[in-house]
């Protein structure tokens, strides 16, 4: 077979193909333009919720944000001790609720933590995928935002709980244990937290995918 | 000074405000009915209702009880000779061995029972948290349902009247029910470690 008939069908592919040279090579820089930016948006996301994640996800914060029916305890999660149940407003069953233990501050003597309005947080705010683990950060972040699980929050009234909670805020003052040796607060100081999550909702709260 | 109202007398203390309520009930005003077990909020052995709610009096500062209404294991009944129908079937059952937490399980049976009149077995489980060291929590449950069918049944119609309203005067002149013949923080049995002033008296 001479040269000129084996280079006949390759001629007539190229000229088929030119309309999509023509508007390929641009196509695929807007597709590529495209790809990063979301690319640089789902970074951001990430980056903008994953120290609000390491609160979220800290045992001060997610000892109470269970999905289980009792409460924990300690930086090992453990389930709390004396078989404490949730009960039906998630302030411990009858004759048992955590008033009785939990007053509205710290109690120095005993080790006991308090707050105003000790409680579990409701069974739709768990923040643990399985029982004992934490969600990962998108689906936290998802579930953080769905006004059907939140109690109905916008992200105006996601700050205020965020900021202005009593119990969130005792997070941060969380006091000694019976032993005397300090809880360890969540990761992020209070004000560096609550910056982050002004930051994060200033952006419109994206999600990390 | 902080002003109390214990067992519907109004009582004065001068105590330090985080002074646990525990010791001011025992060393103040000499309520050792009430008793100190573990010290933080554990065995409830202390406990005692403020407002109608048990509370753990070794970890609830004083300060917080400031004009507030305490009833100890020795206002729970009616007054003399008229214990509160958990006190009755407590004996009746004999539940206590050692007895040293048994006031603690009656005032907190005693706060299930003004929520739930007629608690199943899982809500006495999930209610009575407190720990028993002699492991008497079978009677103890057997008591608390008794103590419920005699609530029910009327038949201590007078004493759950009393203790639904936890002294509706809460400045009586007197101090009604005494220390049910306890004076010390040695643990009582029987009778006495229910708060109860009567003939009858349990094992121990």
């Amino acid at each position: 077979m001479s040269r000129a008939a084996s280079d006949a069908p390759r001629a007539r592919s190229l000229s088929t193909h030119a309309p999509l040279s023509r508007f390929g090579v641009p196509l695929f820089f807007v597709l590529l333009v495209t790809l990063h930016l979301a690319a640089n948006a789902w970074g951001a996301a990430d980056e903008l919720f994953a120290p609000i994640a390491r609160v979220m996800t800290h045992p001060r914060c997610l000892n109470c944000h269970t999905s289980t029916d009792y409460p924990r305890q300690g930086d090992d999660r453990h389930r709390h001790l004396f078989l404490v149940v949730r009960g039906d407003d998630n302030r411990g069953a009858p004759g048992a609720h955590c008033g009785n233990c939990h007053g509205g501050a710290n109690q120095s003597a005993s080790g006991v933590p308090g707050a105003p309005g000790w409680r579990l947080a409701p069974l739709d705010m768990a923040w643990e995928g399985t029982p004992g683990v934490a969600m990962d950060n998108a689906g936290l972040c998802r579930r953080l935002l769905d006004r059907q699980r939140n109690g109905g929050r916008d992200s105006a009234a996601l700050e205020r709980h965020m900021t202005e909670e009593p119990l969130v805020a005792w997070a941060w003052a969380p006091g000694k244990d019976r032993l005397q040796e300090g809880r360890a607060p969540p990761p992020l100081s209070q004000a560096d937290f609550i910056a982050a999550f002004r930051a994060w909702r200033a952006a419109g709260a994206p999600c990390p995918e | 000074m902080i002003e109390l109202i214990v067992n519907g007398k109004r009582q004065r203390v001068d105590v330090e405000p985080d002074t646990p309520l525990l010791w001011v009930l025992r060393e103040q005003l000499g309520l050792t009915g009430t008793k100190f077990g573990c010290g933080i909020a554990a065995c409830g052995a202390c406990t005692v209702h403020f407002e109608g709610q048990p509370v753990r009096s070794c970890s609830f500062p004083v300060s917080a009880a400031a004009g507030k209404r305490i009833t100890t294991i020795e206002g729970l009944g009616a007054g003399p000779g008229r214990p509160h129908p958990l006190q009755t079937a407590w004996i009746q059952v004999q539940v206590p061995q050692c007895g040293y937490c048994q006031s603690g399980m009656i005032m907190a049976a005693a706060a299930l029972l003004n929520e739930t009149p007629a608690p199943s077995d899982e809500q006495i489980g999930a209610a009575m948290t407190n720990i028993c060291r002699c492991g008497t929590y079978a009677r103890v449950k057997t008591a608390i349902h008794e103590a419920a069918h005699a609530l029910q049944a009327g038949n201590s119609h007078q004493a759950l009247h009393s203790h639904q309203s936890h002294h509706p005067d809460p400045v009586r002149p007197s101090h009604h029910a005494g220390h049910a013949g306890e004076t010390g923080p040695a643990p009582a049995t029987g009778a006495t470690a229910l708060g109860v002033d009567s003939g009858r008296r349990a094992n121990g």
